[in-house]
């Protein structure tokens, strides 16, 4: 890894990318608040609908099911049971610095080499558990998640927006993927002890041998630190 | 049953002003008989009642709790602080050892418990009579009110009512403030249970009665609490702080009027608050808030979302199809040739890596290290270095070239089979390699699955599985048309409970329509073709069933086959 100084070019690049890296820590942290305690205010957080100049709308794909709009999507997720979302993983990528035009930016300096880090579209992407029914005992299932958010015109953002406060709606959702990956476990309880589980590979001989702290780090994959371990 | 405790607390308001005994309560002791006795019996009711008292502090100086008395014939005034009369309430009927015997003592007064009637001096019997007078005032009162047909309780302009005002209830504010809690106490002796009350009353008017806030009328919430619709309107309502003591009740009200009220101008946004109280509000002022449907979705069961099989796939020019087909066979087999097809200097490249999946296949997960995944991964929620976070983003060939080196071997098989999970949607705003636009048109695509590891890592010779949850963001530009924007790659322990894929043999919905196997359910439309075919070919009606079965009920095709295996067919197949 490149340890030298950054040139100025990388630096742009770090500072869009600190914006970026704390916009995903804000957003995600309401947005999955807001769909297990407050579901009617989930259309705020997505951006109106609008029409590309090729016909296309962008979507909310939500368990493979389309909705062209915040508003759709909320009245689905108010007719869902429980769910408490657990996040496992985050990152985050500036995808188009110039999204919303200089001139469109409320008090930008109007040049277009400027305001970046307030006029960039970025997209973040999830991995976590979410659990379902019922808090605690329901089933608990792997999923994974796509957004793709753009700034929210009507906002009017300081200049390296800092989200210390938290999320305020600063970017919107323009484009979403929700998935579930995994199955809960006891959701398929009885097929694993069928054994439709069959694993490919010799497996891991550590597997059930791990007990207490140490099943910990094995789950975080961090034995390979320990020297010890072989 | 809501106004007895009030009774004890009257007093209360007084006692800020009155610590010093300027302000003494009186309060009338009967029951005993000889005068003689008065210092045993001041002495005796002094002991009980310090006993009993919050102001007497314990250890210090004792306070006398009777301040002055007076006899007047058999009835023995005392003068006590008003904090202190609760005290005596306690030791109301307590047994005095006099020399003619034991003699029950009977105290009465403003705050005493068994004695609501302030200005009587009176036995019970006569107090139960006005009790009874009350009442009746009440029912009667509650029955003029009511209207059946509506099923309607209009308690509206009350201070207005000719009775109750004729009553002197409304001359002293402490008796008005109770007038609500007893008309409601009244109600649920008229209409016992929940049941009779949800069936006999459905609206209630409180309009004009000057409330400022509900303090007098908050036991409506609890006697009847499952109305529809309640007026409000002219009161002096200024703010949704005043209606706080109704929030979140009434669960199933539809209807709410509070027209004629301050609160409509004095506090922007007031419809909001009080929609978010009232999940069933329909109407507010007569303006629709809610509809019918999103009601309805709040009384309709719960669902669990099933995980889906089928994609979203907006792909109608086949290049993500043709990107992703290529793509894992080029990652599995050749990287650098597939990043310089596909990748350039503007592309980003990041990895992240899950190692603590706790949902899913949870305890069952494959446990192999992370290896030199780790050094490579992004994830925001464990790396917290600003500058580790950005040297862990790779922008350009060079870099992710280098990036993915350190990759190991990996194999991707079965794309396109359920063991994967594709979705494809368009995306409007990606960055134009060329400068020329502000932004472009493109595709994003997330694919879910698990891939095959070679891993010799630390010494290990073997095949292990991972899964991933890959994100592209696909732009027009590069050397055959498709470049990629954004490659997002999140890795996982793989658990083998893939979601998309039925979780039990027996969800696997058919892929065709089920046809109907036996002749007796026929559809009229299939039962006129059978009789169609069997009297164009002189077929046995069940052969003639097979024929158009096999031609999936199509004539054309059961005649295509019909012509091309008659000479086959057995005699007997034939009428």
């Amino acid at each position: 890894m490149g340890d030298a100084a950054l040139t100025p070019e990388e630096h742009a690049e770090f500072l869009l990318d600190l914006v970026a890296c704390a916009a995903a820590e804000a957003f995600t942290d309401s947005y999955y608040y807001t769909l297990e305690k407050s579901r009617d205010k989930i259309s705020s957080f997505y951006a109106p609908k609008t029409v590309g100049p090729d016909n296309t709308t962008p979507s909310i794909a939500w368990n493979s099911i389309l909705y062209n709009e915040g508003s759709s999507f909320q009245e689905y997720f108010e007719g869902l049971t429980h769910t408490h979302f657990e996040l496992e993983s985050l990152d985050v990528d500036v995808l188009n610095p110039k999204f919303l035009p200089a001139s469109d930016l409320l008090g930008g300096s109007n040049n277009d080499a400027e305001d970046h880090d307030r006029r960039m579209s970025i997209a973040i992407v999830v991995t976590g558990c979410v659990r379902l029914e019922e808090p605690l005992k329901g089933p608990m299932r792997e999923f994974a998640e796509t957004f793709v958010l753009i700034p929210n015109r009507e906002k009017q953002l300081p200049p390296k927006p800092s989200f210390e406060k938290g999320w305020h709606q600063e970017w919107l959702i323009q484009t979403q993927n929700f998935r579930f990956t995994e199955w809960g476990a006891t959701e398929v309880g009885d097929a694993k002890s069928e054994g439709t589980k069959v694993p490919t590979g010799p497996r891991n001989v550590f597997q059930g041998r791990n007990q207490g702290v140490a099943k910990h780090f094995a789950a975080a994959g961090l034995t390979i630190k320990g020297k010890g371990k072989a | 049953m809501g106004a007895a405790p009030r009774v004890a607390q009257l007093p209360r308001p007084q006692q800020s002003t009155s610590h010093n005994s300027s302000k003494l309560t009186d309060l009338r002791v009967t029951g005993w008989t000889d005068d003689k006795e008065m210092p045993r019996l001041i002495q005796f009711l002094e002991r009980h009642s310090s006993r009993r008292s919050p102001s007497v502090s314990r250890g210090g100086v004792p306070q006398k709790m009777i301040k002055r008395h007076k006899v007047v014939g058999d009835v023995l005034t005392i003068h006590v602080r008003p904090e202190d009369v609760p005290a005596f309430g306690k030791i109301n009927g307590f047994q005095f050892m006099s020399a003619h015997g034991g003699q029950k003592l009977n105290i009465m007064g403003t705050g005493i418990r068994s004695n609501p009637s302030n200005d009587s001096t009176a036995p019970d019997k006569e107090v139960s009579a006005e009790t009874a007078k009350t009442t009746a005032l009440f029912i009667d009162f509650l029955e003029r009110r009511y209207d059946a047909s509506m099923k309607l309780l209009t308690l509206s302009d009350m201070a207005a009512d000719e009775k109750i005002k004729e009553s002197g209830i409304f001359d002293n504010p402490s008796r008005q403030s109770k007038l609500f809690p007893v008309l409601m106490a009244i109600l649920e002796r008229q209409l016992k249970t929940t049941e009779a009350r949800r069936e006999a009353i459905h609206s209630v008017t409180l309009s004009n009665n000057g409330l400022y806030n509900l303090d007098i009328v908050k036991e409506l919430a609890y006697t009847l609490g499952h109305i529809k619709n309640l007026d409000l309107s002219h009161n002096n309502i200024t703010s949704t702080k005043d209606l706080e003591a109704w929030k979140n009740k009434f669960r199933g009200l539809e209807l709410l009027v509070l027209t004629g009220n301050p609160l409509e101008t004095s506090q922007p946004g007031w419809e909001q608050e009080i929609i978010k109280w009232y999940p069933r509000l329909r109407l507010l002022n007569g303006v629709q808030v809610r509809s019918d449907a999103q009601i309805a979705r709040l009384d309709r069961p719960k669902e669990t979302p099933v995980p889906s099989q089928t994609g979203a796939w907006q792909d109608a020019d086949k290049i993500a199809e043709n990107f992703l087909l290529e793509f894992f066979n080029g990652f599995d087999n050749d990287r650098k040739g597939l990043m310089h097809k596909y990748y350039d200097n503007a592309t980003t490249f990041t990895m992240s890596v899950n190692a603590k999946a706790r949902g899913g296949a949870g305890d069952q997960h494959d446990r192999t290290p992370w290896d030199s995944y780790l050094p490579l991964s992004r994830n925001l929620k464990f790396i917290q270095g600003k500058k580790s976070r950005f040297l862990r983003k790779h922008r350009g060939t060079a870099k992710i070239e280098k990036a993915w080196t350190q990759i190991p071997p990996t194999r991707h098989s079965g794309i396109g089979t359920d063991k994967f999970s594709m979705d494809c949607q368009s995306i409007q705003g990606l960055p134009d390699p060329t400068g020329q636009y502000h932004a472009v048109g493109g595709l994003i695509v997330t694919v879910h699955g698990e891939y095959e590891e070679h891993r010799t890592a630390k010494g290990a010779n073997e095949i292990v599985r991972r899964a991933f949850d890959r994100t592209f963001m696909l732009g027009p530009g590069g050397s055959v048309g498709v470049r990629v924007v954004s490659d997002l790659l999140c890795l996982r322990a793989a658990g083998g409970v893939a979601a998309w894929t039925p979780k039990d043999p027996t969800e696997v919905p058919a892929a065709l329509p089920v046809l109907p196997a036996s002749a007796d359910i026929l559809t009229p439309e299939q039962e006129a073709m059978v009789v169609h075919v069997c009297q164009a070919t002189n077929l046995k009606r069940e052969v003639a069933i097979q024929c158009l079965e096999a031609g999936q009920w199509n004539l054309e095709a059961a005649a295509q086959l019909f012509t091309s295996q008659k000479d086959s067919l057995p005699p007997e197949s034939f009428n």
